[in-house]
């Protein structure tokens, strides 16, 4: 049976994004491992921005190799459940809204996955 | 390695997951889990042919960021960082009883178990060796 089209549109997942506060981010450590952080987000046109305390180990790791992920999600409950991971190399932002204490990276949304429970046929 | 007992006693609390691992072509990735702390680990259930577990399978260094739930301004969370695997079990082995997970109906839960038994679905456990909390956040 071919899997559920359950993926947002583009228009459903700037949307979506456009109401986030913060994502989970994932970054490399040096020997290789996936380590997470919580990191405060916005969209800013087509990419999204995400900042890093200066210091930090996620802007150590994404010193050392850019590859990150973000994802998002909701779960209000079981069929309404909506989330995005954004996939790409961070590139360096000018000063960060934040202030001088953060560091503020953009990632362009042409690798993402999402999802959308509210898309699913209720056949159960 | 002996987790912090704050640690270990947020991460009994709070089932809210992000399961972390390596794509094919070694760039992080990160999957919205439901996940449950026991025994020095995060154990989630997946389909056995899905991304997350072949990402495992292939390379076993994963770690996961476990939330203080949905919903909240007072955002909070834990890192993990160590080595996932599968493995194939009854549902009964999920250490999810009294947890306070997110509701889902019975015919979702009986289609889990269902899949458990016959095999479709597995579990994925992330040991770690290194588990800290990560930077407040306060959205507001």
């Amino acid at each position: 049976m071919p899997r559920e089209a359950i993926a947002m549109t583009r228009d459903e997942l700037l949307a979506f994004l456009a109401v986030q506060r913060w994502a989970a981010l994932a970054t490399l450590d040096p020997d290789g491992t996936p380590v997470g952080d919580l990191v405060p987000i916005r969209l800013d046109g087509d990419e999204l921005r995400f900042a890093v305390p200066r210091g930090a180990r996620s802007h150590a790791n994404i010193e050392h190799d850019p590859r990150i992920a973000c994802a998002a999600d909701e779960f209000p409950a079981y069929y309404e459940i909506r989330g995005v991971v954004a996939h790409g190399r961070a590139t360096v932002r000018a000063a960060s809204p934040l202030g001088p204490d953060w560091i503020e990276y953009g990632v362009p949304l042409d690798d993402t996955s999402s999802f959308d429970f509210r898309k699913i046929q209720r056949k159960y | 390695m002996k987790i912090p007992d704050d640690v270990a006693e947020f991460l009994g609390r709070h089932t809210r997951a992000f399961l972390l691992t390596r794509r094919r072509d070694g760039a992080p990735t990160i999957h919205p889990m439901t996940g449950f702390f026991a025994d020095e680990r995060m154990t989630m259930s997946t389909y056995r042919k899905s991304a997350k577990a072949r990402n495992v399978e292939r390379d076993p260094r994963a770690g996961c960021l476990v939330v203080n739930g949905y919903g909240k301004d007072d955002v909070r969370a834990v890192g993990l960082r160590g080595r996932g695997s599968l493995r194939q079990a009854e549902l009964a082995a999920m250490p999810a009883a009294g947890r306070a997970a997110p509701k889902v109906s019975d015919s979702v839960a009986g289609r889990v178990a269902e899949r458990m038994t016959s095999g479709k679905r597995i579990l994925l456990d992330v040991e770690p060796d290194e588990a800290a909390f990560v930077q407040r956040l306060w959205s507001e």
